[in-house]
């Protein structure tokens, strides 16, 4: 499924949080957003899956407008894994992964054979199945997270949203998540903090800052020294590791020739940014 | 008791879900029959078995005194119990789904209150512009109004927000208790008194024949309604975001249920006055038997709040026979050690997540 | 399924059962539409309750009405009665007649124990039906196929205490039209006629001009930081005190059971207290009820009990529609007027 962001922006509380953001995800592709706290990552995100609607611009799902088809159609080809929500503990894994079918239903909220069949191969593909009748609330963060993309599987999705899919999991459950969606056959939208992760994943990666995309391409061309200095406020390192980049990362000192401490490192108006 | 509750299951899985369905409506087949021969008047158990099957294989209304009080005074009622604990629990349940909150019941919401206040103003100020009807609609419409007021109040440009729908019902609870209690301590009247006390604490005596197509009706495509669609229930207990992401209508979703809930709990405060404890117990029972999933706890629910709400009106009527009392005190006396049962369980399975 | 919704919001008031207010007023002798014989009389709410014949089983759900009954030689007809309190009070040879009514509960029977008596009429001296809970209502009184009287009080009994003037009770015709109802249905006029008249011969005989004494109606012992309970205008109570002569110190307001504020009480000035005793709120019972509101350290300042004019009189008396109200009426007269 292709993505088209269109000139987007989202007031929050009267402050510009996205702000005049167009960018397209080609169909089967996997696209990295990068950027501090606060860029805006999240909240572009919600307006791709309607729980935002941006005050202007157009979000397109294969060149049809998203606000304009009604919500269950439009979450259809849509699949989120969203940062973590402490709700739904008392379900079991099997009723939750079950609940990725909900546009999908008819009147009458009955499983079709076919709804049976996305669950059973959304339980497979994340190895839940001997789960299926476990309580989500009694497993571990990273097979609750697991349970979470289940969900998004489900639904049969041509377009994956993923924000901070690997926040709270270890090293070996990050990658196992994203092993597992690089190899689906979806196009893929992941806001995530790890550069090397994004590097490693993603076919293309755009980079936000305050609200405005600052750069969009391969992640060779995109994730520069300098542009991750100017907007993380770092001292960046890249070096090859088997044809992708990977990052060696350090505070930027603002004192020269003198050690160097917090109130060294980030300029007051950067923190400020940074607030929301 | 906390020594039970220690050995509660979680979730009673051993039971096959099938079998605990049959098992408590056959329980409640039993207990209306049970109930129905249970009261001031003493009538020998077969008697009573014997004119219900007559008047269920369709027997004519006889003359016998044990006819008029068995089939004419006590069934009704012993039924009219069944479908307000069905009622009135099935409310609970939906109302813990939209607000998202355990303690939640229609009563949170001012609903009762409110009808208690449209009583109230019929009772004291003798009103009868529609006669009989006057007080069973004033209660009704109380009802409607108060929720009315709270929905509005609690949404934002047209989002209902459950925390401010919870703090704002909450608020309006105790103005119209507030104003129930002025009232009351303004009347001239004794005996205006004592119904506003039942229009308080509920009650079902006064029932016949006649009072209940309406509750039953109401309750019957309430849960009908609610069971068709209950994998909704189930999206919308994961919060409003997540319920977008999975294509759910939240804002639209959650007017029907509480609109439902308002037809649900306005009937039935109308002909039982306020019952409490019900809706906030009850489902909670359902889901320690059960587990969460509407699909499997609605049903249950139902039963259950029937079997409670019956069981409850029995105690009410015989344990201090001839005289009777306010059935919301037994709903809080069997309501209450309920509740901290559940409390216990739910306690320990909330200690297995982090 | 928005249309059905509200197609049963307009079904509801259809379904609940019909039931009109209680019956009351004068008997209205049957002029159409009941058939030949029938007596027809007004309930509480001004409804038409007709009676084809006069009936045979009575429930009295309180003692007011047995005692009323029974002096209108309607005894044998009386199945049972809940509430016997009042017979305590009662005299020969009415005393004993009551004590042969088999007693079906200490206080107002349920429902279903009444009906257990088969009923054709059930009576209560009550405003209302329903009252206590589960109690018949009208509606229950309808499932039994049996009708219903009650001793109407003015404004039904339901009045706000806003006004008193349209409530007030100045004489006893709630009990006479109670008695004549009565006898009107059982096809005894003329016993209930003699009956309102020797009562009423009562009352004229007690009634007297001169100076109206301030008298302050207590119900229980004033305990300090709560309301006095007293009775405002709108009772058979405050009808008696009126009738014997002495001035309701609260007949500003209209309840059975008002509260009056201490400090208002002491501002008034009763220079009577009158104690109504029997009460269930009221802990302590008769005499020794007196005794404590003599006492009591929140009315020690008035006249009333300076002078030692602290009279009394059970509920039972004074209360409710009853023939003995003219028992209450003449010892609160005589007390009244001993001293002066």
């Amino acid at each position: 499924m292709r993505l088209d962001i269109d000139d987007v922006s989202v007031t929050l509380g009267g402050q510009d949080v996205v702000a005049e953001v167009s960018l397209t995800v080609s169909s089967g592709t996997f696209t990295a957003l990068v950027g501090p706290n606060g860029s805006g990552k999240s909240t572009l995100l919600r307006t791709v899956y309607r729980a935002l609607r941006p005050v202007s611009g157009t979000i397109r799902l294969d060149g049809r407008d998203l606000w304009s088809m009604p919500a269950a159609h439009a979450a259809r080809g849509v699949g989120v894994l969203m940062q973590e929500q402490h709700a739904g503990f008392e379900f079991t894994v099997a009723e939750t992964v079950a609940l990725g079918r909900t546009a999908h239903l008819g009147f009458f909220d009955r499983l079709t054979t076919t709804d049976r069949a996305a669950i059973a191969e959304a339980l497979d593909r994340t190895g839940l199945a001997p789960y299926a009748e476990r309580r989500v609330g009694g497993l571990s963060g990273g097979e609750r997270q697991r349970v979470l993309l289940a969900r998004a599987l489900a639904g049969r999705p041509r377009l994956l949203i993923l924000d901070e899919p690997t926040n709270h999991l270890d090293v070996r459950h990050q990658l196992d998540i994203l092993e597992l969606v690089r190899d689906l056959d979806v196009t893929v939208v992941a806001a995530l903090h790890s550069l090397d992760l994004a590097a490693t994943y993603a076919d293309t990666v755009a980079v936000l800052k305050e609200g405005r995309l600052v750069a969009h391409g391969p992640a060779a061309d995109v994730l520069t020294p300098t542009t991750i200095g100017e907007v993380f406020q770092v001292e960046a390192t890249v070096h090859g590791v088997g044809g992708r980049p990977g990052f060696v990362l350090k505070p930027r000192c603002l004192c020269p020739g003198r050690p160097c401490h917090w109130s060294c490192r980030t300029r007051p108006e950067a923190l400020l940014s940074d607030a929301h | 008791m906390i020594a039970i509750a220690r050995r509660l299951p979680v979730r009673a899985a051993a039971v096959p879900y099938p079998a605990l369905v049959v098992v408590l409506t056959a329980a409640l087949g039993l207990s209306v029959v049970i109930a129905t021969g249970l009261g001031p008047v003493g009538i020998p158990a077969g008697e009573v078995a014997g004119i219900l099957a007559h008047h269920l294989t369709g027997g004519g209304d006889s003359t016998a005194v044990s006819d008029l009080i068995v089939w004419r005074i006590r069934f009704p009622r012993v039924l009219l119990s069944a479908v307000a604990g069905a009622g009135l629990a099935l409310a609970g349940a939906i109302v813990q789904g939209v607000v998202r909150n355990p303690v939640a019941d229609p009563y949170l919401l001012g609903l009762s209150h409110g009808a208690s206040v449209g009583a109230v103003l019929v009772l004291t100020t003798g009103t009868t512009v529609l006669g009989a009807l006057t007080l069973p609609l004033a209660a009704f419409a109380g009802a409607s109004v108060a929720i009315g007021v709270v929905l509005v109040m609690s949404s934002l440009q047209g989002r209902l927000l459950p925390v401010r729908l919870i703090l704002v019902g909450v608020a309006f609870g105790h103005l119209f208790a507030g104003v129930t209690s002025f009232m009351l301590s303004r009347t001239d009247s004794s005996s205006a008194q004592q119904q506003i006390i039942f229009w308080l604490l509920g009650g079902l005596s006064g029932t016949n024949w006649a009072t209940l197509p309406i509750p039953s009706a109401v309750v019957g495509v309430a849960a009908g309604l609610l069971l068709l669609r209950a994998r909704r229930l189930n999206a919308l207990v994961l919060g409003e975001e997540a319920s977008a992401a999975l294509g759910l209508n939240t804002g639209r979703q959650r007017w029907y249920l509480l609109l439902l809930v308002t037809l649900l709990t306005g009937t039935i405060v109308a002909v039982s006055g306020g019952i409490g404890f019900v809706g906030l117990i009850v489902p909670h029972l359902a889901r320690m038997l059960v587990g969460a999933d509407h699909r499997r706890m609605l049903p249950v629910t139902v039963v259950l709040g029937a079997l409670f709400l019956l069981w409850a009106d029995v105690a009410a009527r015989t344990l201090t026979s001839p005289a009777e009392l306010p059935i919301g005190v037994l709903t809080a006396f069997l309501g209450v050690p309920c509740f901290l049962l559940v409390m216990r369980a739910r306690g320990l399975a909330t200690q297995e997540t982090p | 399924m928005m249309r059905r919704l509200s197609t049963l919001l307009i079904a509801l008031p259809l379904a609940l059962t019909a039931c009109g207010g209680a019956p009351s007023a004068t008997p209205v002798p049957a002029a159409t539409g009941a058939g030949a014989g029938a007596v027809v009389v007004k309930d509480c709410a001004g409804q038409d309750v007709s009676f084809a014949a006069a009936p045979e089983r009575v429930v009295t759900l309180d003692g007011y009405a047995a005692q009323t009954m029974v002096r209108l030689g309607l005894t044998a007809k009386i199945v049972g009665t809940g509430f016997p309190a009042p017979f305590t009070v009662d005299t020969s040879p009415y005393k004993e007649e009551l004590a042969t009514i088999p007693v079906l509960a200490e206080r107002i029977p349920v429902t279903e124990v009444v009906a257990g008596q088969r009923p054709d009429l059930v009576v209560t001296s009550f405003s209302t039906f329903g009252g206590p809970v589960g109690s018949p209502k009208e509606a229950d009184l309808a499932t039994m196929n049996a009708k219903g009287l009650a001793g109407c009080m003015p404004g039904g009994g339901m009045a706000m205490g806003e006004t008193p003037s349209t409530s007030a009770l100045t004489d006893l015709t709630p009990t006479y039209d109670f008695i004549r109802k009565l006898g009107a249905v059982f096809g005894v006029r003329d016993r209930a006629e003699k009956l309102v008249t020797d009562l009423r011969a009562r009352q004229s005989a007690v009634t007297s001009d001169g100076a109206r004494p301030r008298v302050m109606i207590v119900q229980d012992d004033p305990v300090a930081g709560q309301p006095i309970k007293t009775s405002g205008s709108a009772t058979i109570t405050h009808a008696i005190l009126t009738l014997a002569g002495g001035e309701n110190l609260f007949g500003d307001v209209g309840s059975m059971h008002a509260d009056a504020s201490p400090e208002e009480v002491v501002k008034r000035d009763p220079q009577v207290i009158w104690v109504i005793t029997d009460y269930s709120f009221a802990k302590i019972k008769g005499q020794e009820l007196v005794e404590k509101v003599r006492q009591n350290p929140l009315l020690a300042e008035t006249t009333a009990v300076k002078e030692g004019k602290v009279f009394s009189a059970s509920q039972y008396l004074v209360a409710f529609p009853s023939p003995l109200n003219l028992d209450g009426l003449e010892k609160l007269a005589a007390d009244l007027h001993a001293g002066s």
